[in-house]
């Protein structure tokens, strides 16, 4: 493998790594199953072609793209809250309805970014490379920093707790229904983070750029978790740690089944393989340990 | 003071299964007084705690607290005024969070939930001094997650978070049903300790026909949904055992 190859590896595990975190945040905080993820991810990128296109600033764009993933998942919380419909449905028909929308918004199909202002080109590194390493690396630390520190405050704890325990949380004084809102807002502003970061970074929006990339994301966050088991029981930071480790990883075992000649047709199937494997092993080690 | 004024609850409303579980119930529970509830599976008691605690809607009637009406007040809501251990020992406490995280979320019950760190070092020594009142040696191990501990761990010290915030009010929901014998003791012991010394107004849902007489001052029995039996604390001081298991013939 060269450098190259694992160079572009990197920055997609890293630019993917948002919508890990979104996918963990809903999943393994909360402990519900969003697939909102696929609809918010493109909402993200839609927002972004669209802005950049009309010549917004990147930092502005982000805000509205953030804002748009957020309004997703506060979708999907509110069906889930007071229809009290399972969790996957108000996913899907949150996703289902999202592809109008996103349709919509962007006009057609594909939105190319030609001789845009980015926020690769805001860094003001002419190194294109370089300039992507920074924005990403930047990007994750403050996503990390920022999650670290909310996860242990009064509210983080409140947070936790809600997927965790209901009964209990709510004899704490805690609107659950609202907590179960505002966690899949945040999971789903995370995920169109990552559709604003993709987009750009690869160039252009795709209606469906978001299909099926729920499965990445918790294909992450379970090989983070298989290779820091230990530790991430321990504290809350080798979780994210892990997630991001695992994002990174993920899109390095799909960039080694493409050299090896991978028709890209076969992605998808790949990829669910994948995350099947990593299921499977994990689920497997667990029966041995009871 | 809790007041229950004519309470209805039915279940499976206007289907062949409809059950009335509270048929026009109306009760005080005075200031710093610890009631005791019995009755056979299906009598009411448990429904009657639920009413309070705010997880069951009476269809008729109303609640207060202190004369002010809270019958439409959602439980979390009403974790201002109440503290509560349930029947399931695992419930009253989040497996995965440390002990000192849980403990840091039931000193906020009655409060808001913040943007700031509050399990410092200050809190923890506060954790520690609360948790040793149990004697369980838990004060030196505060970061175990709770899903480690066994179930008579995890209900004590769901008794001692009840008290971590402001409290007047305690329900136990037959907090001894699931433990065995030992855990079960330790449990009542303490929450009766912890009730006198923090002046509570307590109830007691229990199906040990031993711990309603030996504990708190006022018994009641339920029986169809109604109260059948209404014992202030001289009469129950009379009652025996033999007594109180006839009642259920």
């Amino acid at each position: 493998m060269s450098i190259d190859f694992l160079l572009t590896a990197l920055l997609q595990g890293l630019g993917y790594a948002s919508l890990a975190l979104g996918v963990f945040l809903s999943l393994r905080i909360f402990n519900i199953p969003d697939i909102t993820t696929d609809g918010s991810f493109t909402a993200g990128g839609a927002v972004t072609a669209i802005l950049l296109t009309q010549h917004y600033h990147p930092l502005i764009v982000l805000i509205v793209a953030v804002f748009a993933g957020m309004i997703a998942g506060t979708t999907t919380g509110l069906i889930l809250t007071r229809f009290k419909i399972q969790p996957l449905l108000a996913g899907i028909l949150t996703m289902t309805a999202l592809y109008s929308v996103n349709l919509a918004i962007m006009g057609r199909s594909n939105i190319p970014l030609i001789d845009t202002y980015d926020i690769f080109q805001f860094t003001h590194i002419t190194n294109l490379s370089g300039s992507y390493i920074v924005v990403m690396v930047i990007a994750v630390l403050m996503l990390i920093t920022k999650l670290y520190y909310i996860l242990r405050t009064d509210f983080g704890i409140a947070m936790r707790a809600t997927g965790n325990s209901e009964q209990m949380v709510r004899s704490m004084g805690v609107n659950t229904d609202r907590m179960k809102i505002t966690g899949l807002a945040i999971a789903n502003g995370l995920t169109a983070f990552s559709g604003y970061l993709i987009t750009q970074y690869q160039g252009f929006a795709d209606i469906n750029m978001g299909l099926g990339i729920v499965i990445s994301g918790l294909g992450s966050v379970m090989i983070g978790e298989a290779l820091f088991k230990k530790r991430i029981k321990k504290s809350i930071i080798y979780s994210l740690i892990a997630v991001i480790i695992g994002s990174v990883a993920f899109r390095i075992i799909i960039a080694m089944a493409l050299s090896l000649g991978l028709n890209p047709n076969y992605l998808k199937i790949v990829t669910a393989a994948i995350v099947l494997l990593i299921v499977g092993l994990s689920t497997s080690g667990k029966r041995k340990n009871q | 003071m809790i007041a229950l004024k004519n309470i209805d609850v039915v279940f499976n409303s206007g289907t062949a299964s409809e059950l009335k579980a509270l048929n026009d119930v109306s009760l005080v529970l005075k200031e710093k007084e610890f009631t005791v509830v019995i009755g056979s599976n299906g009598s009411g008691k448990s429904t009657l705690l639920n009413v309070i605690a705010g997880t069951v809607t009476p269809e008729n009637g109303s609640v207060s607290i202190d004369e002010k009406d809270i019958t439409r007040k959602e439980d979390y809501e009403r974790s201002v005024f109440i503290s509560r251990i349930f029947q399931n020992p695992l419930a009253g406490t989040a497996p995965e969070l440390s002990i000192v995280d849980n403990f840091r979320l039931a000193s906020l019950r009655t409060r808001k939930k913040g943007f700031t760190i509050g399990t410092d070092k200050k809190f923890e020594e506060r954790v520690k001094e609360k948790v040793s009142f149990l004697k369980l040696g838990l004060e030196n191990n505060i970061y175990k997650p709770m899903g480690s501990l066994s179930g008579g761990q995890r209900q004590a010290l769901t008794l001692v978070m009840g008290i971590m915030d402001d409290c007047k009010i305690m329900l136990l929901d037959e907090p001894t049903a699931a433990l065995d014998p030992r855990s079960a003791r330790l449990v009542m012991e303490k929450a009766e300790e912890i009730i006198s010394t923090n002046q509570l107004t307590a109830l007691l849902v229990t199906h040990n026909l031993k711990d309603a007489l030996h504990y708190g001052e006022r018994l009641l029995m339920m029986q169809e949904g109604k109260i059948a039996r209404d014992l202030n604390a001289d009469s129950k001081s009379k009652t025996s055992f033999e007594d109180v298991a006839l009642w259920f013939d």
